[in-house]
């Protein structure tokens, strides 16, 4: 041990230094050192070196310069320690001592960690160079394992191309989970950090007998680990790989399991063990085996850290489940779509438990009642994004939707039925001193023209509307084309196998109740008529996408409501209406083209191209 | 007019104005408040060399109608800064760079004391640069930095990277 460290110094003061008194200070550290580990060495002797250093690099660097001692070592004083401590203290006084625990004999060595850490976050698109930097010396090692490993992207090698063909494809907003017979939005992406690459692990013989990868050092780099993404390998994951990461990976704050198939409660159990404190995101969806004991064990643990949880689509679920989440108080955003064993006793106790809650996803949960909505008014006044979309049945999706997912129609919209749009590209009335006032008036017709002046051209409107139609043909505008066809598919209320859904009433304890809400999606329920909307539209002044889609009682007049609200408070800048017999092509376009109307400048929006934009306005789109 | 002293004991003046995107002179400054006494007492920044600091207001200077990163969106903007690391760097601030190692260092050390943000994301960067598509070896020579690992450690690090890749 000790000969081949010496050899090391030697070799290190090969490295010819243009400082003459570095490369004496240096293996002299180094010899002392080896003798035992690093971490013992004496604090005394590195201190003395350090500050011995300090004095004759600041003479060297800057000889004119008359330096007081105290002032010289003073660089590292405010930050690692005060002047006149105790060195033997001092190397007890944790992470931001860690530059004394290093020899400090160069340039760099006297930066603080932070900024060293700082310089190395510039790099993390750059992983080559991450892992050239690491490398380099101990220091940078310790001081970039953080950053390589903050969220390791694990993949295996038979799903290599496939992955590379879901990252081709993540781009386009939303990928394919292969196999899995269902189509699903991007659930990869990270929350706080938007897909930064850091490092990627592959697994070459794929997998041991716990079904991890063979060769990724969880042990000593699973501390590391912040954001762990499962899904690319989810048919490889059991219970066995979860528990196998939760043994290391105690300081995880994401973790997604999206699509997990054969992971049952088990898994839940582990990581409710492994990282109850710091947990703040979990995606469960499409993990179908996970039942009600598996929430109940993992919204315990994590009741004072949970932020987001995302159920969706995890069918045995039930009310029960939900009570259980209701204890994680801190819950901001929530996915519990497509739930059909949900109902709305469940959620009222979420929303009771759930006071914070801004992001709430109920799309096709079978609890979109009026009592839902009275539980979200009374207890969630901060809710901005709510959908409580329903799924319509079979034979109308097949005629009206997209094939899957009516939950995708951010990234794949519901068909361009009617897709009207403001226009809030330049942020218009997002100040709030112009909305009280009727101010918005003064501005409106001024954002206006710019539509008009596209509309001015009529041609090119006429073929943008043709596009539109012609990106959802196989959808919902044919069969919009005339109300007569189209009213033979709308059943009677009768048929309708969910409970009664949202009326009126519903809606106005809603708006009452959360009066931030920016999108509402209260697609499919035919119970709602004009009256609510116009509810809708006197109080819900911060609303910037409404979609009412499929609401059978919902006419013209909704319509004119909405727009009101727009011309009132400046911020709606999408309705997204139809699927119904009410509301046709003809409609539409009359009421758009009635140059003095409400609707003066609104334009009818191509659905595909408008899908990838964001709102101003809407946190969330929806892309989780 | 605000008076600085470096660390020798030389005195700058500043207009108020400029120095002010140093959140530590500003926060300062305010709490001492609008009083007359400011003007004449000089602050003292025995962290900072004449030479530096001179550096600094010269930065200062140059940047002072630039808007002021918030410092809150802090880690936002390390986000974003990483997202476009490779973008040229502004000309001047390129040449206000072009100084020996010891020097950008201290400025480094010296921006991250008075609490100047965009001064600090530049001289990171112009070291992130210097890093750059260098091996190891190259990195060593550059920043005079020993090769302190152990050939036990050496060997775990290549072996850990036999199992992740680039792409």
């Amino acid at each position: 041990m000790a000969t081949r460290a010496t050899a090391a110094c030697v070799a290190a003061s090969g490295n010819s230094t243009p400082l003459p008194l570095r490369s004496s200070a240096g293996p002299n550290c180094r010899v002392e050192g080896s003798a035992v580990r690093p971490a013992k060495r004496s604090a005394a002797s590195d201190d003395t070196v350090g500050s011995d250093w300090d004095l004759a690099w600041h003479k060297a660097w800057n000889a004119s310069r008359t330096p007081t001692a105290a002032l010289v070592t003073s660089w590292d004083a405010p930050m690692n320690r005060p002047n006149g401590h105790p060195p033997a203290q001092k190397c007890r006084r944790g992470a931001s001592a860690a530059s004394s625990a290093y020899p400090v004999n160069t340039v760099v060595g006297r930066l603080p960690t932070e900024t060293l850490s700082a310089i190395f976050h510039l790099l993390r698109c750059q992983p080559e160079d991450l892992r050239a930097c690491e490398r380099v010396c101990r220091r940078w090692r310790d001081t970039i394992l953080p950053i390589l490993w903050h969220a390791p992207q694990i993949y295996f090698a038979p799903l290599l191309d496939e992955r590379h063909r879901c990252l081709g494809s993540s781009t386009a907003g939303s990928s394919e989970l292969p196999n899995l017979g269902t189509r699903a939005t991007t659930t990869t992406l990270t929350m706080d950090t938007p897909t930064v690459y850091t490092i990627r692990v592959r697994s070459r013989p794929p997998l041991d007998v716990d079904n991890v990868p063979v060769g990724i050092p969880l042990q000593e780099r699973g501390k590391w680990i912040r954001q762990l993404d499962l899904w690319p390998a989810y048919s490889f994951v059991r219970d066995a790989t979860v528990c196998r990461f939760m043994q290391h990976c105690i300081g995880l704050r994401t973790i997604s399991l999206h699509g997990c198939i054969f992971i049952t409660d088990e898994s839940l159990c582990a990581i409710a063990s492994a990282c109850s404190a710091t947990l703040l995101t979990i995606n469960l969806s499409y993990c179908t085996r996970v039942t009600d004991a598996g929430v109940a064990v993992l919204a315990r643990a994590c009741a004072s850290s949970l932020e987001q949880v995302n159920l969706r689509g995890c069918v045995r679920v039930t009310d029960q489940g939900l009570r259980a989440l209701s204890h994680c108080s801190r819950l901001l955003r929530a996915r519990l779509s497509e739930l059909p064993k949900v109902s709305d006793t469940g959620l009222w106790a979420l929303a009771q438990g759930c006071p914070r809650l801004q992001w709430l996803d109920l799309t096709g949960t079978n609890g979109c009642s009026d009592a839902t909505a009275e539980a979200l008014g009374r207890y969630c006044p901060r809710l901005a994004w709510l959908s409580m979309a329903r799924i319509p049945s079979a034979e109308q999706r097949e005629l009206t939707l997209p094939q899957q997912h009516h939950n995708d129609y951010i990234s794949a919209p519901p068909t361009s039925s009617l897709f009207l749009s403001g226009n809030n590209d330049g942020r218009p009335l997002n100040n709030r001193d112009s909305d009280d006032a009727g101010g918005s008036s003064s501005v409106d017709p001024l954002n206006s023209q710019l539509w008009l002046e596209d509309n001015d051209d009529d041609s090119n409107s006429e073929e943008s509307m043709d596009e539109a139609e012609s990106v959802s043909h196989h959808s919902g505008s044919s069969v919009l084309a005339s109300s007569s066809t189209s009213s033979a598919f709308w059943p009677p209320r009768g048929q309708r196998s969910v409970t009664a859904g949202l009326t009126d009433r519903g809606i106005a304890h809603l708006v009452v109740g959360c009066p931030q809400l920016s999108f509402l999606d209260l697609s499919f329920h035919h119970r709602l008529s004009d009256y609510g909307v116009e509810r809708l539209a006197q109080e819900a002044r911060y609303l910037v996408h409404v979609a009412l889609i499929g609401c059978t009682n919902a006419s013209e007049r909704s319509l004119y409501a909405l727009a009101s609200l727009r011309r009132r408070h400046g911020r709606l800048a999408c309705i997204t209406m139809g699927g119904t017999p009410q509301l046709d092509e003809e409609t539409v376009r009359r009421v758009t083209s009635d140059p003095t109307g409400l609707l003066k400048g609104w334009r009818r929006a191509d659905a595909a191209g408008y899908a990838t934009r964001e709102l101003p306005g809407i946190a969330w789109l929806g892309k989780w | 007019m605000v008076k600085l002293t470096s660390s020798e004991g030389t005195e700058f003046d500043v207009e108020r104005s400029v120095i002010e995107r140093s959140l530590l002179i500003k926060n300062l400054l305010d709490d001492v408040g609008e009083s007359d006494t400011c003007a004449y007492t000089p602050i003292p920044l025995p962290n900072v060399s004449g030479p530096i600091l001179a550096k600094v207001i010269e930065y200062c200077e140059h940047h002072r109608n630039d808007p002021v990163v918030g410092h809150g969106d802090a880690d936002a903007e390390l986000d974003a800064s990483g997202a476009r690391v490779s973008d040229e760097i502004d000309e001047w601030d390129m040449e206000f760079c072009k100084v020996d190692q010891g020097t950008l260092f201290e400025m480094i050390l010296a921006a991250n004391y008075l609490d100047i943000r965009s001064m600090l994301d530049l001289t990171c960067k112009t070291v992130a640069n210097m890093i750059k598509n260098k091996t190891p070896e190259e990195i060593r020579k550059t920043f005079n930095i020993t090769n302190d690992f152990s050939p036990e450690e050496e060997e775990q690090v290549q072996r850990e990277n036999a199992w992740c890749e680039d792409r």
